[in-house]
């Protein structure tokens, strides 16, 4: 134990030429950003007004799906920060067609494909080498795990949390990475994209929906969603309960995706807009056309870090709740549930 | 520049009062029950955060009405 002393301190080095690389980055995209979004909104543009005028039938279809194909959107994009593809566009402007029309679409989904497969070649080196004497690396895991699992234990009780802890805890971490993933330098996260969230939400709708129907039966689900009616005037009330109840079911799937898509998109947006900030902080200097810059967003990339943090525990916390909510349970809490939606 | 494209930050501004005050209320009797219960502060602060994800949702929402919904 201690022969090995001597090995096991802890280098910084990586660690510095790490964080040295990304204030790098973080000061130098001001200057890349501002040089880069005139470049990304004509290649934008231009895609928009070849698209709309080549064909007329899918038009309708493209018009409908994104909502911006119109010209005053195609120039009032939000700002955001740079990513890889836009930097390639610029660098290569003849090929600036083929990135945007095959990399910059497929960006998003392909990001969290490289994040799952990374973190799962990442995560299973540590499981192989693991031991009683745990490594630094096996001990932060267990300290994750261990901290996911009294969360979902503590809320579900032991029996259903060890059951569904699996999708709850992979949840979590997938939405952690997917967001602490946007925040490198040139890189976007899968997440602000509304279909990536989406898909989340239908995730855990599934999940829900299944175990509901699987638990409790057609007509035992019916009853749960009319209150459990008792009395007469249990089975008048339950005629208002069931709508209310059924839009209920997919109005929680839709509020989880767009409460993480609008947080992690957002943030996306502020820090585009204060680095917008920081070169107009320094418009005055008379540089010859190279866009300086402050830093600005620095502070706001560790709050999104923080928030983007909470907000998959709250998405994972949602789900469990809702989880939580179809598990048989006291009928004295439901009692108090049901009076609270009526 | 019309008017009518005011009424985007407007929007977003209104919703800001709502979730303004909630949190308030919201982080107001959180701290109050840390006073009361000093031992318990892990937990409360964890509902206190995630009840306050909850109110600022709906902010989101507006905000995210005036990135997707074109004028």
């Amino acid at each position: 134990m201690i022969a090995n002393a001597e090995q096991n301190r802890f280098r910084p080095t990586r660690l510095i030429v790490a964080v040295a690389t990304l204030l790098v980055l973080t000061v130098a995209s001001p200057a890349l950003a501002s040089s880069l979004t005139t470049a990304q909104q004509t290649t934008h543009a231009s895609q928009l007004f070849a698209k709309a005028g080549a064909d007329k039938a899918g038009a309708k279809k493209e018009a409908a799906k994104k909502g911006n194909t119109t010209k005053k959107k195609a120039e009032k994009l939000p700002p955001e920060l740079p990513s890889l593809p836009q930097v390639l566009m610029k660098l290569m402007p003849e090929k600036a067609h083929d990135i945007h029309h095959n990399w910059l679409h497929f960006f998003r989904p392909m990001y969290a494909f490289l994040i799952v497969f990374f973190a799962l070649v990442f995560l299973s080196g540590i499981y192989r080498k693991r031991s009683i004497l745990p490594s630094r690396a096996q001990m932060a895991m267990e300290m994750i795990v261990e901290g996911l699992d009294n969360l979902i234990c503590g809320i579900l009780g032991k029996k259903w949390g060890r059951v569904y802890f699996v999708y709850l805890a992979s949840l979590f971490l997938y939405i952690v990475a997917n967001n602490w993933f946007g925040q490198i330098p040139l890189m976007m996260s899968p997440t602000s994209f509304i279909a990536a969230t989406g898909g989340l939400a239908i995730c855990t709708f599934l999940v829900v929906q299944v175990t509901q129907f699987s638990k409790l039966g057609f007509k035992g689900v019916l009853h749960h969603w009319a209150g459990e009616p008792k009395d007469v005037v249990g089975y008048i009330v339950a005629v208002l309960l069931i709508p209310l109840h059924l839009v209920e079911e997919f109005v929680k799937p839709l509020s989880l995706a767009l409460r993480l898509f609008g947080n992690i998109y957002g943030e996306d947006i502020l820090l585009g807009s204060m680095l917008m900030l920081g070169v107009l902080i320094l418009s005055f200097l008379p540089a010859n056309g190279i866009p300086l810059g402050l830093p600005l967003q620095l502070p706001f990339m560790f709050l999104a870090l923080l928030l983007s943090t909470i907000q998959a525990l709250v998405f994972t916390l949602l789900s469990t709740i809702y989880i939580l909510m179809i598990l048989p349970h006291d009928d004295h809490e439901h009692e108090e549930n049901a009076e609270s939606h009526a | 520049m019309k008017l009518i494209q005011l009424s985007y930050p407007i929007g977003v501004a209104l919703a800001a009062i709502g979730s303004g005050l909630g949190l308030g209320r919201a982080v107001g009797s959180a701290m109050e029950a840390m006073g009361r219960q000093p031992e318990a502060a892990g937990k409360i602060q964890t509902a206190m955060i995630v009840g306050a994800a909850f109110i600022e949702a709906l902010t989101i929402y507006a905000l995210i009405t005036v990135f997707l919904v074109p004028s």
